[in-house]
């Protein structure tokens, strides 16, 4: 691979408080998934955040107990924030682009949940095996 | 009769990817179409159940910048699995067949699934001269697309060329090249605009129509998901804009510091397009973020909107339409505006110049 032209160019990002108010609504959102168990997702991927508003959620959200890497096509990460009920997602490609980036407010993460067509599909392996 | 191999749970099965892969991509579609999280989940499970779809390509007057564009998604590409679930029966730069045995692919897929193909489009049509500007197998475009739209269930109109004339029909049009929708009328037709439109535009499209059917389109054809917002409301530069710090020149302070691009001719506040949120070359960038403001290229006749680097507000021969969101655009921005209004007829002539590079090389 080429050497990258070293230009002198520092794009900055600014700070825009992004963080804040999402941090607000997932109060609200986990307020909710107490109160009545309905899970909610904010896909950041779609929300004008510089890289620093990103920065700073994730920082202000912290690490939790639980860490999970999906080997799918692509991994995909998943851990619970330092706040219980909070989860953050990343997928990637096989060649380590982030293509979705999500908070989940929820128990467990939907895609953490085994299938029932992968089920039924390991079951006749299984079978077979025998 | 519906055998489970010709839908796409078994087309999973075969290629090995488990239900969990799928959720991701469809994940990965819904986040980029705006769909709620749920619904992306309902895509998965309704994908599965489809059986695969018929679909005929059609290149008329166009670079192959569009089939470029799909074709360059990421690899091994959550986004081409699409493909792997549609009958791509004719592609002309695709398809390995040529000469009559390909246009026969075409004439059987069409016979076999009558009213139910999806017909895509990119390039425009010529109509001067009676089509004779481009033509495949003998046959002008406008002949072909007539004949292929006649028992189509939908149109899909990819690329800035097929959805407004684009390139083609830049003044003075010599071809007198037209979009698809100035031809057909009785079916319905998606635009995806965009020179080219990014790659998973269009296949987060094709997943809509498999499972839910159109999407929800607004006044130009353009699925909301993608084309609802303009590329400024989506700019991660937008707070300078906001503040109203803006880069005057191509290296200089401002641009440096990443500030808007705004006076530098930046098409952001009027261009309905996902570059902002999806970027290009698998999510790596987009132009702004590269330093160069937005030309605009999936808005109708960008190419004849005055100037790549003309400021949005200083626009004397740009379209009505251009005009009047330039005024708009210019009325928000405060501090922009009343710079904008006070620049010389010189700097407008100025603006007009080729970017040289001395210029790109920082002048001051």
């Amino acid at each position: 691979m080429k050497t990258p032209l070293n230009l002198p160019i520092e794009i900055a990002a600014p700070s825009t408080g992004m963080a804040q108010a999402v941090l607000h609504e997932l109060a609200g959102h986990l307020q909710q998934l107490i109160e009545s168990g309905k899970t909610e997702v904010i896909d950041l991927t779609s929300l004008p955040m510089s890289s620093s508003d990103k920065q700073q959620l994730e920082t202000q959200l912290g690490k939790g107990e639980v860490d999970i890497t999906l080997t799918t096509i692509g991994e995909s990460r998943i851990f619970e924030t330092a706040y219980s009920g909070i989860w953050w997602i990343r997928h990637y490609t096989a060649d380590q682009h982030l293509i979705a980036e999500l908070i989940e407010i929820c128990s467990v993460p939907q895609i953490i949940k085994s299938h029932p067509a992968d089920m039924q599909q390991a079951l006749s392996r299984l079978k077979n095996t025998h | 009769m519906t055998n489970k191999n010709n839908l796409l749970a078994g087309e999973l099965e075969r290629l090995g990817i488990s239900r969990r892969t799928f959720l991701k991509f469809c994940t990965s579609i819904g986040s980029v179409m705006a769909l709620s999280p749920a619904q992306a989940a309902v895509m998965a499970e309704k994908l599965v159940t489809v059986k695969r779809q018929s679909v005929i390509w059609l290149s008329f007057q166009e670079c192959t910048g569009c089939t470029e564009s799909i074709t360059r998604s990421h690899k091994p590409s959550l986004e081409s699995l699409i493909f792997d679930f549609v009958s791509l029966d004719y592609h002309h730069t695709l398809q390995a067949a040529s000469g009559h045995a390909a246009e026969q692919a075409r004439e059987q897929a069409m016979h076999d699934n009558q009213g139910k193909y999806i017909l895509i489009v990119d390039g425009s049509i010529p109509i001067k001269d009676d089509g004779v500007y481009s033509t495949i197998a003998g046959m002008t475009n406008l002949d072909m697309l007539q004949q292929v739209a006649k028992d189509a269930a939908a149109i899909v109109a990819v690329g800035s060329c097929a959805t407004f004339g684009g390139l083609p029909k830049a003044s003075p049009n010599p071809t007198g090249a037209v979009s698809v929708s100035d031809i057909v009328h009785d079916k319905p037709i998606i635009n995806i605009p965009g020179c080219p439109p990014i790659p998973v535009v269009m296949t987060g499209v094709l997943a809509h129509v498999l499972t839910f059917g159109i999407p929800e389109l607004d006044s130009m054809g353009r699925p909301k998901a993608f084309y609802g917002d303009s590329i400024h409301d989506r700019c991660y530069r937008r707070p300078y804009y906001d503040r109203g710090q803006f880069a005057k020149s191509f290296d200089d302070e401002g641009a440096r510091k990443g500030w808007c691009l705004y006076e530098l001719g930046c098409k952001g506040p009027i261009t309905h397009n996902a570059c902002a949120t999806v970027k290009w070359n698998n999510g790596t960038s987009f132009p702004i973020q590269s330093g160069h403001g937005c030309l605009g290229c999936s808005e109708p006749d960008f190419w004849d909107a005055g100037g790549f680097y003309k400021a949005l507000s200083t626009g004397t021969n740009s379209p009505g339409q251009w005009a009047t969101a330039a005024l708009a655009a210019g009325a928000a921005a405060g501090l922009a505006s009343a710079y904008l209004n006070k620049s010389s007829k010189a700097d407008a002539e100025k603006d007009h110049q080729p970017v040289t590079l001395e210029d790109m090389g920082g002048k001051s």
